[in-house]
């Protein structure tokens, strides 16, 4: 079964780059065909779940004081976001989750890549960060909080707390895991270390690595609603908070929507980023 | 500048395993020499050896009288698979161990290129191409820097009988043309024949040379000739008996 696959797929491989006019690369056509083909079907469940929601509010088989109808949810959104409240809110979320990812995944990348590339350090410091990685981020906020008290330092903390490990773990194994038959390859160049690096080890371990930056940024939004729902006074998490303290249903699943919907549109940027950059890699995946 | 090769008294064992043994062999400057024998029979870890990929060697290995030390470009590898970077195109994989102005590196690609009849494909990926048309491209990665000697393991090993014979021809044609020094392990009869100026049959466990011969065809060879029959036999009986000593 296997094996049918791939020797259809390498057929297929020949057959593109038999024909003269097409050996150009196909990608981006492909993608494209394969986003209009995809993308819509991906979203029948979210739909779905709205119009139910809308539905079973409107007969009147939920308690409308748990919970808000979409209409509802929509309204509280456009209000706050034509007084500004949410674009406020908004702004301070998307600067620390932006910033507390930047200096948590650069650790990671730089940590990652001294480890993976040199065994002193991996001996020296890999346990530590094991060890650390075992240690569950949300248990470190009352900490951060006695230390550091409310301000901006914690949550940021916090988030690059969080975002590290992904980018390390991903870094380091996608160096360690390269063909060692390529790193010969270099060997036979005479390819100075600077060069073995650029042109194998970090073109090599890209895929893991971008997976690493893919998962980080999800858990640094993770930590992010969590920090902010441990004192805060603004964020997409503060304006939550606020929600529940006036007992407005409308405005926590308005948050918790934005949450959603703004983890969804950077995993496809991600997704996008890695197609980009990940074209030479023979996708069976985008193919079939 | 083409150099020789230069194997004296050369051992290789791994633990207690002994892979190589009392190994002496001169190649001439420009010749063509297949190392043919049973799998064991160290082949592979000559060529290792040659390459400088391998210096833990009894004995002495030299290039051009020079004591081989470690890889250089001067003499380039060509392993079984292709090894290409799957993450740059053609150009870049079959420049990438070339140094050189912009344009010097312009003009040799484009002559590597229409050598290996891959114009079409300069663009392409490697999981674009077919097994002999990644293998042709790692051939003119090899062929690129202009080395001394061209050295290769099995590199038609995993290509289906048509496209091993397609390159075999190809390569007499660009070995012709760029006057380079080659060394090609194999274990196939066939293809010794038709590459090599001198074949050198080896035998396992541990792995010596159980005798040279010249192949004293023109190029390109015929594969049907009989004097191509009458070299398979004799090949044949010297493999079948180093196989079984």
């Amino acid at each position: 079964m296997m094996t049918s696959t791939l020797t259809a797929a390498r057929r297929r491989a020949e057959r593109r780059a038999d024909g003269a006019s097409t050996s150009a690369p196909t990608t981006p056509d492909r993608s494209r065909r394969s986003f209009r083909r995809n993308a819509p079907l991906g979203w029948i469940l979210p739909v779905a779940i709205i119009v139910i929601w809308y539905i079973l509010y409107e007969t009147g088989v939920i308690n409308p004081t748990l919970f808000s109808s979409p209409v509802q949810v929509i309204e509280a959104l456009i209000e706050s976001m034509l007084t500004g409240a949410f674009w406020e809110n908004f702004l301070a979320s998307a600067t620390r989750w932006i910033v507390g990812f930047l200096i948590g995944a650069s650790l990671g990348l730089v940590l990652g890549s001294i480890t993976g590339l040199s065994r002193l350090s991996e001996r020296l410091l890999d346990t530590t960060f094991q060890m650390l990685r075992t240690v569950p981020f949300m248990g470190l906020v009352p900490l951060f909080v006695i230390w550091f008290g409310l301000g901006e330092m914690p949550k940021i903390i916090l988030i690059s707390f969080a975002a590290f490990f992904p980018v390390y773990l991903a870094t380091y194994a996608g160096i360690r895991d390269i063909d060692r038959k390529l790193i010969e390859v270099g060997r036979v160049y005479e390819l100075s270390t600077f060069r073995t690096v650029k042109d194998i080890v970090m073109p090599g371990a890209l895929p893991s690595i971008l997976q690493g930056i893919r998962l980080a940024l999800g858990v640094a939004w993770l930590a992010l609603v969590i920090a902010e729902l441990n004192g805060a006074n603004s964020g997409i998490g503060y304006w939550m908070q606020q929600g529940r303290e006036f007992v407005r249903v409308d405005i926590v699943i308005a948050a918790l929507l934005v949450f959603a919907v703004v983890g969804k549109l950077v995993d496809m940027f991600v997704r996008m980023l890695e197609q980009r950059l990940l074209g030479w890699r023979d996708n069976l995946a985008k193919e079939m | 500048m083409t150099i020789g090769l230069s194997l004296y008294d050369v051992g290789r064992t791994f633990g207690t395993t002994i892979a190589v043994q009392d190994v002496s062999l001169d190649i001439q400057p420009g010749e063509f020499v297949v190392l043919i024998g049973p799998s064991g029979c160290g082949k592979s870890t000559i060529l290792r050896g040659l390459a400088g990929l391998d210096t833990e060697f009894d004995g002495r290995i030299t290039a051009g009288g020079q004591a081989i030390t470690g890889p250089s470009r001067e003499r380039g590898v060509v392993f079984q698979e292709h090894r290409l970077l799957p993450w740059y195109n053609v150009a870049k994989n079959m420049m990438f161990g070339f140094d050189g102005s912009q344009a010097e590196r312009k003009a040799r690609l484009t002559e590597m290129l229409s050598l290996m009849h891959l114009e079409k494909f300069v663009d392409s990926y490697p999981h674009q191409l077919s097994g002999g048309m990644a293998q042709r491209t790692a051939i003119a990665r090899a062929l690129a820097p202009l080395p001394d000697v061209l050295l290769m393991d099995e590199p038609f090993g995993a290509l289906d009988a048509f496209t091993r014979i397609e390159m075999q021809d190809a390569l007499i044609d660009v070995w012709q043309k760029q006057r380079t020094t080659a060394v090609l392990v194999t274990h196939d009869i066939d293809e010794a024949i038709v590459l090599a100026n001198r074949v050198v049959v080896m035998s396992a466990h541990p792995g010596t040379i159980k005798t040279v011969i010249d192949i004293d065809m023109e190029y390109p060879r015929n594969r049907t000739s009989e004097r191509f029959s009458e070299l398979r036999t004799l090949l044949l009986e010297q493999f079948l008996d180093s196989h079984h000593s």
